[in-house]
């Protein structure tokens, strides 16, 4: 540990000699800057900065970083060079982040500084790759003080991966959403102003019941939650119809309905809406077909609440779907039988004993539906028109022609405080399950047949929706295949060609379609968060299923916190919070990325979660006491076992990156353009051959690397992993 | 005593319960294992033993307490610096990993070349009787042979001490008997410091050196099989090791205690006419046939026939009696509602504290 501190402060000595401090217009790529280490302001390093050009307050932080390489070299007891670390690395880490937040831009950040200091000449701009490295050395050089003071047991390798995981959610998660809520109590000018907030929440445009009366719409809370209350309610029942057939039943075609829960996870948000439209929308096959056989006319009824829950119930019944099928399994058959024998028929059995067994797992799916409803931006932004909602609004005060800040903050707050009420409704409710009946004994009953009227209701509300399912999605493929929907339905290929056209010249091959840009941006960012997404994911579930330590509790309660935060949410906090200095890179991939892996490490997390409890502790003690350390243990015996949670992470890492829509769409530039950014502009444009065509190509691409991954790893299974008896601790 | 090996000097455990608040797992137990013996823990589920093997092995550290090993204290110490060999109650083999792999993975972490590896896996193997299983998976195989895999890898590195969590919990009692006489065969054999935990009376019997019985999270009496069968300190033990009647008897004088309407020589300094609890084995008393409502007789309630030998549940006088019986060299059984004399070993009758 004594040669990892060593280490550690001479990479950050390093990198306030050599690298520059400050972030480089270019870039490091081009060399330029190593001519201008000592001499020119831009690329000067951190001590250069500190002498030649007057930056003095980064001084004390180098000065700190010094006194880590002091500490490491003294020949001390451990304990004691642990608290010689922790004071000048964690001294070095405040000192770093007083001076980053103290002075930026326009010199001193905070009125009170300026009084009390006077003008300050100089300015800083956001820190480049001398600044980042020091900071992360200084929080190594903590964590290996920790270790050494015998904190996580002492083991470096626990309180390093801790500090890294603390860090990057404080600074990635934490920090953008404190800065919301500064945002919203702030003016356009940024000054402070508490009451401000009152007036941005006041607005009738948020709360108005107009509606009821029957004259105008209603405020945006309003619909936001009407629509999320019919979302639940809806995608509950119909994903409790599906389970019960799935499960309780001898349907022929169960298969079929597993692929359904694939569709949403490969789905970009708003597709269903755009099939929506191609059918019901004015010049939609239905409306058509109405005006051409009794002359109605064409109505705009999608356009609103009716079409907007309807593409929500879509998309977000096969979610529900999944949750349910794991409550319907986890009732005992055996209590089914026992109530049987005591001579309940099928149906007083399913009334009173699998109903109200469910009734948690009901509450679950009903919140799951919900918080999937209020976080939507691409359904309402493609089908809302004039019903607005949270999500839209937010939108719309960001990139519209309002350009408020503030409205958009408080807005944020509002989605925010919704989100996490029902999420924490949600986590009550789940962790009251106890009567789940899993209890890892063999349960060897078999599952009581559905009685006969419910099995005949649960059909009638799921197949013709199941159908109807399969329909939009044909309607999608079709619609890129013709010129324009609506009005001439010849087969062309147009659309596809339009944006996927390939040239061959001379100099190589030209990808002229228009949809290129974007699709390659999509595709590499996406395989750069990918992994960054799993291994985070991964690692901070190994802290909290494998480790204990204290603040486990409040590291797994951030964590959660940030599943819970609404994309649009999110998305909004990073352009306020990443635009200014210390960190700025707003309008750069890297924030996407950022976004990308911070918004999904839920996927990685859970994943690992899902998959180390069913790794028995015994294999990691085994390992211990044949004198593994924890990085050993993790390497050997935990990753091997994981693979399959591994690739999961990795896959739908991918996957929901490429998917995603609400959280970068504040981010994206001409420059670093999604595919669905892309997409969903061209739909506000009305371009809708292109944007279909599009899509199809996305979900193909989805499809293609699911199976792909499927096939690689399906096969390869290991045979018993949970070892099935767990022994009675006495 | 020989060199002590393991020393657990006032160690507690505790646990935070949801209805009752702070409970005790472990409550200032105080233990010595001497180097080479084998001391089991034995008590019912939820006594304690298990979490004091698991703070012997490092997965949990003692509220209060020091434990040390070949004295150096462990107490802070990560499991995989402590020198311990653990064979787990449902083995722990690496799913993944065939059985060579699992045998080596010690000596792989610790960069061991790979010709000692393999020599060491080799023997080990040899040594288990599973020479040529290198290559199997851990699920093909049978119960007792994982079990033996665990054992050879719990080993190979020559450990201080080996642990032994409930292992034979998950066999049938066939080849539980036939793994616990391997087990401590190759103890002996190597020679090395063990604990080993248990709940069942006869694999403690069988097995150990010594044992310690636990309850409540406290050791209540440590001792050998013998000691614990004939002298136990407490009515728990008493009831926990064996069978037993609990029996009330009443001094009558120095060397002569009343139970029921029969006497009984033995000696005791407790005051004449007070009331003593004696232990008596149901094999301490003798039955022969007798005349109805004789002095000194009882009643047959029931009976069960186990083959080597008959249990008898007797009324004798307002006390319900276990006794049993061998039919060899005695003849034919008592019939239900036969009346039997009762005659006591007295050598062997215990006097509880």
């Amino acid at each position: 540990m004594s040669r990892a501190a060593l280490s550690w402060s001479i990479a950050g000595l390093l990198a306030a000699v050599l690298l520059p401090w400050y972030g480089l217009e270019d870039g490091l790529g081009s060399g330029a800057w190593i001519a201008g280490l000592w001499s020119s302001e831009d690329a000067a390093s951190g001590l250069a900065q500190s002498i030649f050009f007057g930056r003095w307050w980064l001084a004390p932080t180098l000065a700190a970083s010094l006194g880590c390489l002091v500490v490491s070299l003294l020949p001390l007891a451990p304990a004691r060079r642990g608290t010689g670390l922790l004071i000048a690395g964690g001294g070095g880490v405040v000192l770093f982040a007083a001076q980053a937040f103290a002075v930026g831009l326009r010199g001193w950040n905070a009125g009170w500084l300026l009084s009390l200091l006077g003008e300050m000449e100089q300015r800083q701009v956001g820190i480049g790759a001398g600044a980042t490295i020091v900071l992360i050395a200084l929080l190594s050089l903590v964590s290996i003080g920790l270790a050494l003071r015998g904190a996580f047991g002492g083991d470096a390798f626990v309180a390093g991966a801790m500090t890294t995981v603390t860090a990057s959610i404080l600074l990635f998660t934490a920090w953008p959403i404190l800065h919301i809520l500064a945002q919203a109590f702030q003016d356009q000018d940024g000054a402070l102003r508490p009451l401000l907030i009152v007036d941005r929440l006041a607005e009738s445009k948020i709360w108005s019941l107009r509606c009821l009366a029957g004259s105008g719409g209603c405020g945006v809370v309003w619909n936001t939650l009407f629509l999320a209350l019919c979302c639940g309610v809806g995608s509950t029942v119909l994903g409790l119809s599906f389970a019960l057939i799935a499960t309780r039943t001898s349907f022929g075609f169960k298969k079929i309905l597993r692929v359904l829960t694939v569709l949403p996870i490969i789905t970009p948000p708003f597709v269903i809406g755009l099939a929506l439209i191609l059918l019901f929308g004015r010049s939609g096959l239905v409306n058509q077909l109405l005006d051409w056989s009794f002359g109605v006319q064409p109505t705009r009824w999608i356009y609103g609440f009716p079409g907007v829950l309807l593409a929500q119930l879509f998309a977000f019944t096969p979610v529900a779907f999944l949750v349910l099928i794991g409550v319907v399994e986890g009732v005992s058959p055996t209590l089914e039988e026992a109530s049987q024998t005591l001579r309940a028929n099928r149906w007083d059995t399913f009334v009173t004993i699998s109903l109200p067994l469910m009734r948690p797992g009901l509450a679950n799916a009903f919140l799951v539906g919900f918080i999937e409803s209020i976080a939507d931006f691409g359904n309402p932004i493609v089908l809302g028109g004039n019903f607005g909602v949270l999500s839209t609004e937010i939108y719309f005060a960001v990139v519209g022609a309002q350009l408020d800040y503030g409205r958009a903050a408080a807005l944020a707050l509002l989605l925010l405080v919704l989100a996490l009420g029902a999420f924490f409704l949600q986590r009550r409710i789940v962790g009251t399950r106890s009567y789940a009946t899993i209890s890892g004994k063999g349960d060897s009953g078999l599952a009581t047949p559905l009685p006969d009227a419910a099995r005949r209701v649960a059909h009638w509300i799921a197949l013709p929706w199941a159908g109807f399912t399969l329909l939009l999605y044909g309607f999608i493929l079709m619609g890129g295949l013709v010129k324009v929907w609506g009005r001439d339905y010849t087969p062309t290929l147009d659309h596809y060609a339009k944006a996927f056209s390939i040239e061959f010249s001379e100099g190589g091959v030209i990808w002229s379609g228009a949809a290129w840009n974007s699709f390659w941006t999509t595709v590499e960012l996406a395989a750069i968060a990918a992994p960054i997404t799993a291994a985070l994911g991964l690692l901070a579930a190994w802290l909290m299923v494998r480790q204990r330590f204290a603040g486990r509790g409040a590291l797994e309660f951030a964590t959660m916190l940030s599943f819970a935060v609404p994309g649009t949410v999110i998305g909004v906090a990073y352009v306020f919070a990443f635009n200014v200095p210390p960190l700025e890179i707003t309008g750069t991939a890297l924030i996407i990325v950022l976004c990308f892996v911070f918004r999904n490490m839920t996927v990685g997390l859970r994943a690992g979660v899902a998959a180390m409890s069913q790794i028995d502790r015994s294999l990691d003690e085994a390992s211990a006491t044949l004198r593994g350390r924890a990085p050993q243990t993790l390497f050997y015996v935990v990753m091997p076992l994981l693979r399959p949670a591994i690739v999961g992470a990795l896959v739908y890492g991918f996957v929901r990156a490429v998917t995603t829509v609400s959280a970068v769409v504040f981010l994206v530039t001409a420059e670093y353009d999604l595919a669905t950014t892309y997409i969903i502009l061209r739909v506000i444009n009305g371009d809708y051959g292109l944007a279909i065509a599009y899509s199809c190509a996305l979900i193909v691409l989805m499809l293609a690397v699911i199976l792909l991954i499927q096939f690689l790893v399906g096969d390869r299974r290991l045979g018993r992993r949970a070892l099935p008896v767990q022994g009675v601790r006495a | 005593m020989a060199k002590v090996s393991i020393q657990l000097s006032g160690i507690s455990k505790r646990f935070d319960h949801t209805v009752k608040g702070e409970v005790y797992a472990v409550r200032d137990v105080n233990l010595a294992v001497a180097e080479g013996e084998l001391l089991t823990l034995l008590g019912p589920s939820g006594c304690g033993k298990s979490t004091t093997l698991r703070m012997i092995a490092g997965f949990e550290e003692p509220d209060e307490g020091t434990i040390s090993i070949d004295g150096k204290d462990v107490t802070h110490v990560l499991p995989n610096r402590r020198g311990i060999g653990f064979v787990f109650q449902n083995y722990a083999l690496f799913p993944h990993l065939s059985v060579y792999e699992n045998v080596a993975y010690a000596l792989r972490v610790q960069g061991k070349d790979e010709a000692s590896i393999k020599r060491a896996v080799t023997d080990v193997l040899g040594v288990v009787g599973l020479a040529n299983y290198e290559r199997q998976q851990p699920h093909q195989m049978s119960g007792g042979e994982q079990q033996r895999v665990a054992l050879a890898r719990a080993v190979v590195f020559q450990p201080k001490v080996l642990l032994f969590d409930e292992p034979l919990s998950n066999l049938d009692a066939k080849l539980r008997v036939e793994m616990r006489e391997q087990i401590r065969a190759l103890q002996k054999r190597i020679g090395i410091t063990t604990v080993y935990v248990t709940h069942d009376q006869e694999e403690a019997m069988a097995i150990s050196d010594r044992i310690a019985v636990m309850e409540r999270g406290q050791i209540v009496q440590d001792g050998t099989a013998p000691d614990l069968y004939y002298r136990p300190n407490t009515e728990f033990v008493a009831r926990f090791i064996g069978r037993t009647n609990l029996l009330d008897g009443r001094v009558v004088s120095a060397n002569e205690v009343e139970i029921e309407d029969q006497r009984v020589s033995l000696s005791t300094r407790r005051p004449v006419g007070s009331t003593v609890r004696l232990v008596v084995r149901p094999e301490m008393i003798d039955l022969a046939a007798a005349g109805e409502g004789e002095a000194g007789t009882g009643r047959v309630l029931q009976r069960t026939f186990l083959g080597e030998k008959t249990d008898y549940d007797i009324q004798f006088g307002n006390t319900k009696i276990q006794a049993c019986r061998s039919d060899a060299f005695r003849g034919a059984a008592f019939e239900i509602g036969a009346s039997v004399r009762l005659s006591f070993d007295p050598a062997n009758i215990h006097l509880l504290a």
